[in-house]
């Protein structure tokens, strides 16, 4: 019965030398048997249906870790690919989750999380002291006990250092006054330029082995750094990070080669010697540092996901629970898309606790957090279900009910996005305003209007009018030399780009049938003999005066609809059925075989005579007579969608007749009568397909009334895109849950996919 | 929740006493040794050595003796089962670990002559010292066990900087050098020691990442019931494949584990550091034993703590730290404290004695087989004596020692003589060592 309104529907039945039915006729007959069928009545309001718990696909997956961590990682590569139903990859009855892929998700998610976060403990550091021994000395100098190098006035100690990495360091000086009174000394320290960085009035240094000790903070670049300390005993004046000295600036090599030769030889302490020639000591210089993590050296990511730091006193943690659960909650928040509970996000920060206590770093704790967060259920799969503390006055009494407010911004942000909500469509969660239709409304546009929102051209547009195909599509590289990779890849980048504008625009859906322009770069261009288009941008491209409108004549549609060494109306016919009319033409009958191994008509005969022979075997006729017909149309570009005017020697004829027998000749005209009669038939296919896609589940007989509605809604604006998908989005089925509905396999487009049957 | 008994299943790596049977010996044992295992029975010695900082209170070290009989002091009575197994040497020196024209730094000086009898030069940078006694041991046995030496301890080395009176780090941190200038840092992190003797690198990195694995399962899986208990019934079908998955993941985990179970030691080695003394000290040594008994290796070292080491050993009711006590200029309480820590201390030897003891070898036990250098470069901390040092030598050396007794050789006889005689007994003869004289020959 299904195969008989199937057949009828797109006029294959009754057969061409039959009476005709009209249009009007032929439509009423189908209603009629089509409530018959389905006992649908849009009288009553429909039922939500139900949506089973979606695994993120592929795209969702990376798209997700882009927007939780701000870096475009590809984390996806190497899964496998997703299964589909109903037309897409995020169909939650069809996408599994195998062992291997958990595997798989495991591998990504230790890698991201080494990727947006990284172990301080592994950047390089200093942390070095140069003792009196290996400290260089020049001018006159005495070694006391414990090796103290007491320094007379003009005399003056150094130490090298080599700095890893630009940033902030300590520097640190060990020494004193000799003499318990003379308290007017103090040194001076300069860097090699012989800029100032630091005083050290340190006063006496205490007797024996003591010291006194002066730290300053200086920054310092890569390299290798170098330190003089000179004793003063005049009050001059010295102003840090001002003061200059010519002689440290420029000072003798000799000098320093003299200090290091003098330090091969160890040095011997000297008892009795006057300190009041040797007024000051140095006992240490220090370099440690930085003082702080340099961000340039962090990934981007680690400033959002780390909020604090734990502390670390000697090599141990303290406040790591504090820390990690400051940090992680946010984090969780986004990534479970919602709000999540102190126990939750305990739990995660006890991974963190745990690996401290081996005496792993905090950050490596933070990594392994962030591990476990990308492989929970709760961030892998889009799960609704009741709040634990739903309120049964908001059960209606059908047993449906609306979506939380996460719930409702989970199913937006995976639509429009195919990624996880934003914090601000978190917050307007938060905050209940998705209730609200105005702020729905403008809430829904921002989001199409965010550049996240091309996953509806890569995502959606790309599945439903088949481009992805065209990725595994082989042509005859032998007959067609330029069908390169980058070819293929501007095809559909063509495509996608007018479904953006159009979006964007929110243009009517049937005037993507029907554009004077396209967006092209200069191998399209070449493609489609078209001059003036220089270099690998794509842009918009006036088509007037050529024979190309619409999405019918993209070389991307024209190629996934031909075989590798010609074209295939069949597939033609078949693909302007299934995309602009909403009508797949039925499988064929069993045991039919394919053209070729039938007997084949005379050899030199046109491929438009071969396939004349369908209509000898009844059972093919009814069929393909529409199916060919449309394909027929498109006979004047090959099959990577070159225009042409002959085949071989043979001229094209590209003449055909639409489905209740109107009539056309070649591309452009049968384009432009899609365009007049069949742009609404286009744009419920389009509603069609967007719900199909913003459910993630095939649609119910019931659904077909939200479609109704849909067009209804949204025919002032002639069904303009983005008005479509708002009203995708205020449907019940977009906007409900339904707890008690058993009954939800009995789609109508139970059509088996991906068959091409000539 | 069965968490905690997970998590400790895994933080675990744990045989059997019984699985460690011959087979696994015979296996870990290199093609060389299974020759010499053909001749009548003989096992090869092993040495160990270990370092305590600080001195001891010599008093309460010390043996007492009545007529020809000799008694293990207060602080040595834990060994008092393994009497019979070990000598008490008095006398022994280092006398480079005095300061003469060096000034001072002798817990550096403590350290660095404790294994090599050698001056070290005092400078903060350029290093030099002496080959310590277990690298020529090690050096000459190269090749005949998988590892030629382990180097064990509990606190991590510094070898830069300068941290006694102008001695560089790596005096104080280091008792072993593989030669005049290239100390051998030591294993702080039972677990890294563990893998290194008995793992190779790929294996113990997919051990600790499976370790890590499995702890975040435990957390999804929880994340997992808790959506379970509130998903309709098409929902479960999808949260069971989650599951199925998991448990896929923790069965090939599970596999793994028991793949190492059948070809790892009988220890239960936590991954990460270990905070208890004592339970880090006798990990160490359990290290040691195993390393031992498998013939991974014949030679290590332990040390205890770094020369002139700060540990508080509160465990004990001593809240004081180490080495600031040791100036303890006789007074009574921080006397009787360090003396508890001493007490402590050869309680966790004796521990490692026991185990060595427990493992038959040869035609005795392992500590049959074995010599075990148990001391400190410093007697007296309070004075930083470098003479009459604490020394205990347990073990028969596989025959070559005549164990039980009191050793007391004529006074400053050079610690350098027992080394060279330990090394006789390894069948690792040296001339000389440091600043030895001869042979301890009151040994054999």
């Amino acid at each position: 019965m299904k195969r008989v309104l199937d057949i009828v529907r797109f006029g294959a039945m009754p057969p061409e030398d039959s009476d005709q039915p009209s249009n009007g006729e032929r439509k009423l007959f189908v209603d009629l048997l089509d409530q018959t069928l389905f006992s649908v009545s849009c009288d009553l309001r429909p039922r939500p249906g139900k949506v089973t718990a979606r695994r993120l696909n592929r795209a969702e997956y990376s798209r997700s870790i882009r927007d939780l961590f701000g870096m475009e990682l590809q984390p996806a590569e190497g899964f496998p690919s997703d299964e589909v139903g109903a037309g897409f990859d995020n169909n939650g009855d069809v996408l599994s989750l195998s062992p291997l892929l958990m595997e798989k998700y495991f591998n990504a998610a230790e890698r991201v999380a080494s990727q947006v976060l990284m172990d301080p403990d592994d950047l390089p550091s200093l942390d070095q002291e140069q003792a009196s021994d290996q400290i260089l000395v020049h001018g006159e100098t005495k070694t006391g006990s414990f090796t103290g190098r007491f320094l007379a006035i003009d005399s003056f100690a150094w130490a090298d250092f080599d700095v890893p990495v630009e940033g902030e360091y300590r520097i640190g000086v060990r020494g004193g006054n000799s003499e318990p009174e003379a308290t007017q000394i103090k040194a001076a320290v300069w860097n090699r330029d012989g800029l100032l960085i630091g005083v050290a009035e340190l006063g006496y240094y205490g007797g024996g082995g003591s010291s006194q000790r002066v730290e300053f903070k200086v920054a310092l670049p890569k390299g290798e750094q170098r330190f003089y300390v000179e004793p003063l005993e005049n009050e001059q004046e010295l102003l840090i990070g001002e003061t200059k000295s010519e002689f440290f600036a420029n000072i003798d090599p000799g000098i320093i080669a003299a200090a290091l030769e003098r330090r091969k030889k160890p040095i011997r302490p000297e008892r009795n010697f006057d300190r009041s020639a040797f007024p000051y000591m140095v006992r240490e210089i220090e370099v440690r540092g930085p003082t702080k993590t340099p961000r340039h050296l962090l990934p981007p990511s680690q400033s959002k996901i780390v909020r604090r730091y734990a502390e670390r006193r000697r090599g141990k943690w303290s406040k790591v629970a504090e820390a990690a659960k400051e940090s992680l909650a946010p984090l969780m928040r986004r990534a479970f898309r919602g709000n999540v509970d102190d126990d939750e996000v305990t739990r995660y920060a006890q991974l963190v606790v745990d690996a401290t206590n081996r005496g792993e770093s905090y950050v490596r704790g933070m990594q392994i957090a962030v591990t476990a967060i990308l492989v929970s259920p709760r961030f892998l799969f889009r799960i609704e279900m009741p709040p634990g503390d739903w309120p049964d006055n908001q059960v209606e009494k059908d047993g449906t009910a609306r979506l939380t407010p996460h719930q409702l911004a989970t199913r937006l942000s995976y639509f429009l996005w195919s990624s996880l909500p934003d914090d601000r469509l978190l917050d307007a969660a938060d905050q209940n305003v998705l209730q609200d239709d105005g702020r729905l409304e403008a809430i829904v546009r921002r989001m199409i209007a965010d550049p996240r929102a091309e996953s509806l051209s890569d995502q959606f547009a790309a599945q439903w009018l088949g481009l992805r195909n065209l990725q595994v599509h082989e042509a005859d590289l032998g007959r067609y030399k330029t069908f390169t990779p980058s070819l293929r890849q501007a095809m559909a980048r063509e495509t996608k780009l007018l479904f953006d504008s159009a979006l964007q625009a929110n243009l009517p859906v049937a005037d993507l049938l029907t554009t004077e322009y396209s967006f092209l770069n200069e191998e399209l261009a070449n493609h489609y003999e078209i001059d003036g288009v220089t270099g690998d941008e794509f842009r918009l491209v006036d088509l007037g005066g050529t024979p190309r409108r619409g999405l019918l004549s993209h070389a991307s549609v024209l190629t996934l609809t031909s075989g590798p060494t010609r074209t295939s109306p069949v597939k033609r016919g078949k693909w302007i059925l299934e995309n602009v009319f909403g009508t797949p033409p039925p499988d064929p009958p069993p045991g039919v075989p394919e053209l070729g191994e039938n007997k084949t008509a005379s050899e030199n005969a046109t491929f438009r005579e071969q396939l004349e022979l369908h209509r000898e075997n009844s059972s093919c006729a009814a069929c393909h007579r529409v199916m060919d017909q449309l394909g027929f149309g498109l006979e004047q570009f090959d099959a990577i969608g070159r225009f042409r005017m002959f085949e071989g020697d043979q001229p094209i004829d590209a003449s055909g007749e639409l489905p209740g027998g109107r009539k056309f000749d070649g591309a452009q005209q049968l384009t432009e009568m899609l365009g007049q009669t069949e742009s609404s038939a286009f744009a419920k296919t389009f509603a069609q397909k967007v719900m199909t896609f913003a459910l993630g589940r095939e649609l119910t007989p019931q659904d077909r009334c939200v479609v109704d509605e849909i067009m209804t809604k949204t025919a002032a604006s002639k069904h303009a895109m983005a008005d479509v998908i708002l009203e995708v989005i205020r449907s019940r089925p977009f906007q409900y849950y339904d707890w008690n509905n058993t009954d939800s396999s009995n789609p109508i487009a139970g059509k088996k996919q991906g068959t091409d049957d000539e | 929740m069965s968490e905690n008994g997970r998590i400790r299943r895994r933080a675990m790596l744990r045989g059997t006493a019984v699985a460690m049977g011959l087979p696994l010996l015979e296996m870990m044992r290199p093609a060389a040794r299974q020759i010499s295992a053909m001749e009548p029975s003989s096992s090869p010695v092993r040495m160990a050595c270990i370092f305590f900082p600080n001195g001891a209170i010599m008093p309460d070290w010390n043996p007492t003796v009545e007529g020809d009989q000799w008694q293990l002091s207060k602080t040595l009575a834990p060994l008092q089962p393994f009497k019979s197994k070990l000598n008490v040497i008095r006398n022994l020196a280092h006398d480079n670990g005095r300061a003469h024209a060096d000034g001072a730094g002798d817990h550096a000086r403590c350290a660095a002559t404790f294994l090599t009898a050698a001056r070290p030069v005092k400078t903060s940078g350029n290093i030099q010292l002496g080959v310590s006694i277990d690298q020529v041991a090690a050096s000459q046995l190269a090749g005949q066990t998988p590892l030629p030496s382990i180097e064990l301890g509990l606190e991590p080395s510094r070898n830069a900087g300068s941290c006694d009176s102008g001695y560089s780090c790596a005096y104080s941190s280091n008792i072993s050098w593989r030669n005049e200038t290239q100390p051998i840092p030591k294993e702080i992190t039972p677990r890294m020691a563990f893998e290194r003797m008995f793992t190779r690198q790929d294996s113990a990195e997919r051990r600790q990442r499976d370790f890590v694995r499995q702890s975040i399962l435990d957390v999804v899986q929880h994340d997992a019931q808790k959506l379970m208990e509130r998903v309709g019934q098409t929902d479960k079908r999808k949260l069971d494949e989650y599951f199925s998955s998991i448990r896929e993941i923790e069965l090939r985990i599970q596999r793994a584990e028991d793949e190492d179970q059948k070809a790892l030691p009988s220890i239960e080695v936590p991954f990460g550091r270990i905070e208890a003394f004592r339970e880090h000290a006798r990990l160490m040594y359990d290290m040691m034993a195993i390393g031992f008994q498998t013939d991974t290796t014949r030679v290590a070292t332990f040390m205890l703590d770094n020369a002139g080491g700060n540990r508080r050993y509160t465990e004990i009711g001593v809240n004081d730290a180490h080495h600031g006590m040791s100036h303890h200029r006789n007074r009574p309480e921080p006397v009787a404290k360090l003396q508890k820590i001493d007490h402590y201390l050869v309680e966790q030897f004796a521990y490692f004695l026991g185990k060595l003891d427990s493992i038959p070898d040869g035609d005795g036990t392992l500590l049959d087989q074995s010599i075990v250098l148990y001391g400190s470069g410093i007697s007296d901390g309070n004075r930083h004596n470098h003479g009459d040092l604490p020394i205990v030598l347990a073990g028969g050396g596989g025959g070559q020692v005549t164990t039980g007794r009191y050793i007391q050789p004529e006074y400053e006889r050079p610690m350098g003589n027992l080394f060279l005689s330990m090394l006789d007994i390894m069948g690792t003869p040296v001339d000389s060592i440091g600043d030895s004289s001869g042979r301890l020959n009151e040994l054999g």
